[in-house]
């Protein structure tokens, strides 16, 4: 399923843009904290290996940060961002094909063999893992919460509506659907911080 | 963090926070590390539900963006923002463009009547001034329709007179910048005397 953005959260990330364009570099932390999962999920599309995809989307955001004094504004800020991405990703997979294989290993020692091997591989169990968590977390969660807060949080997310629409369509007060987008959010986000918090270990044991 | 902060952050998120509230939201997300860690949750949230299959978690990429950003220069000005071979671009055309008001303040200044030191520079210019007919052909046609001026006859002045520099611009017109041709050109229809240009009606002022 394929959801465009709202205009609304477009707006916003136009305000922010104009700020970084004036200097504010906090504007672009939260770009970057809003846009990091997305980009790294575009990213890994192309490699799939966690630890060069984290470098990979670190390095689209820093050359992003650099070009936007020529970004007019004509696009969807994510539109922009995620073409930076996707060329980045692409620049990389033909740089590594390019490398040279090095033969530095002892190719004597077995564990050197596997790490790297591990290394090159897709993703990792333990990412596979934490991924695998995160999503049932969060439909698990969805599904817990109340009516009013669960159909809040869906017309938000999946439809893509602007608080004043979700109030007309909930028949309800603009104030009361903020607060039901966040409480939505805030029962997810308890039990996400306990995949973060207590889950990762018990995932870091699979190994 | 209180609640009322992080249902700010919410609406942050989607763009319905008012450009105040924002702009506070701001400053404290710039040295609130748990305000950040919801934020990046708040979002991986929505990421998980928009999206058809498995969304990673992204654990490094704020931090190391952020540290990354922090150490770019302070980039306020517009021309600051610009790629250093742009900034230079831009620096030599203001540097072109005031070669040209130089050059073109010189050539006014020699129509004044002047020492003896000009003397020499006028006569040489002056027989390096091509014929008629061969500027016709390397000039570009716009320039063209403009008459040819021929020079007075008599002795060697002490300065170009009028109609001796329109001939020279007239001869070197392709080749002068806008700026130059703009500003002589002016200074020539205001100050000439069609009385001292041989050959021209009177009342016929030469025009460049």
């Amino acid at each position: 399923m394929q959801v465009v953005p709202p205009m609304r959260a477009e707006a916003g990330d136009i305000a922010l843009v104009r700020r970084v364009q004036n200097g504010d570099k906090a504007a672009f932390d939260a770009l970057v904290l809003k846009y990091q999962h997305k980009v790294l999920k575009l990213v890994q599309r192309y490699v799939r290996n966690p630890a060069e995809a984290e470098d990979i989307a670190q390095e689209a955001f820093i050359k992003a940060y650099r070009a936007l004094p020529a970004f007019r504004g004509e696009s969807a800020f994510y539109t922009w961002l995620y073409r930076i991405a996707i060329n980045t990703a692409k620049n990389a997979l033909v740089a590594s094909r390019r490398r040279p294989v090095t033969y530095d290993l002892d190719l004597q020692d077995g564990s050197q063999v596997q790490a790297q091997a591990r290394l090159a591989d897709a993703e990792t169990p333990e990412a596979l893992a934490l991924t695998d968590e995160i999503r049932r977390t969060v439909n698990e969660a969805i599904e817990a919460l109340p009516d009013d807060l669960r159909l809040a949080i869906v017309l938000r997310e999946l439809e893509g509506l602007s608080y004043e629409d979700i109030a007309k369509t909930m028949e309800c007060p603009v104030g009361t659907v903020r607060s039901r987008i966040f409480r939505a959010r805030e029962a997810i986000d308890r039990s996400l911080r306990e995949v973060f918090d207590g889950g990762l270990g018990r995932i870091g044991d699979l190994e | 963090m209180t609640d009322r902060i992080k249902e700010q952050l919410s609406a942050f998120l989607d763009g319905e926070l008012p450009d105040p509230e924002s702009a506070l939201l701001l400053k404290r997300l710039e040295r609130d590390d748990e305000l950040r860690g919801a934020l990046s949750r708040y979002s991986l949230i929505g990421a998980v539900l928009r999206s058809d299959g498995d969304v990673p978690a992204a654990r490094q990429v704020a931090a190391r963006v952020s540290a990354a950003i922090a150490r770019e220069p302070a980039r306020t000005g517009r021309l600051a923002w610009l790629p250093r071979r742009e900034r230079f671009t831009r620096a030599a055309a203001g540097f072109a463009v005031a070669a040209g008001v130089a050059l073109g303040a010189v050539l006014l200044v020699q129509r004044l009547p002047a020492g003896d030191a000009v003397a020499p520079e006028v006569t040489v210019a002056r027989a390096e001034t091509p014929p008629v007919e061969s500027v016709a052909e390397a000039s570009p046609p716009d320039v063209l329709a403009e008459p040819y001026v021929t020079p007075p006859a008599g002795d060697a002045p002490a300065a170009i007179p009028p109609a001796e520099l329109a001939n020279f611009l007239v001869a070197h017109y392709g080749y002068a910048s806008p700026l130059v041709r703009r500003s002589v050109g002016a200074g020539l229809i205001s100050d000439d005397d069609p009385s001292r240009v041989e050959g021209a009606p009177p009342g016929d002022a030469p025009k460049p």
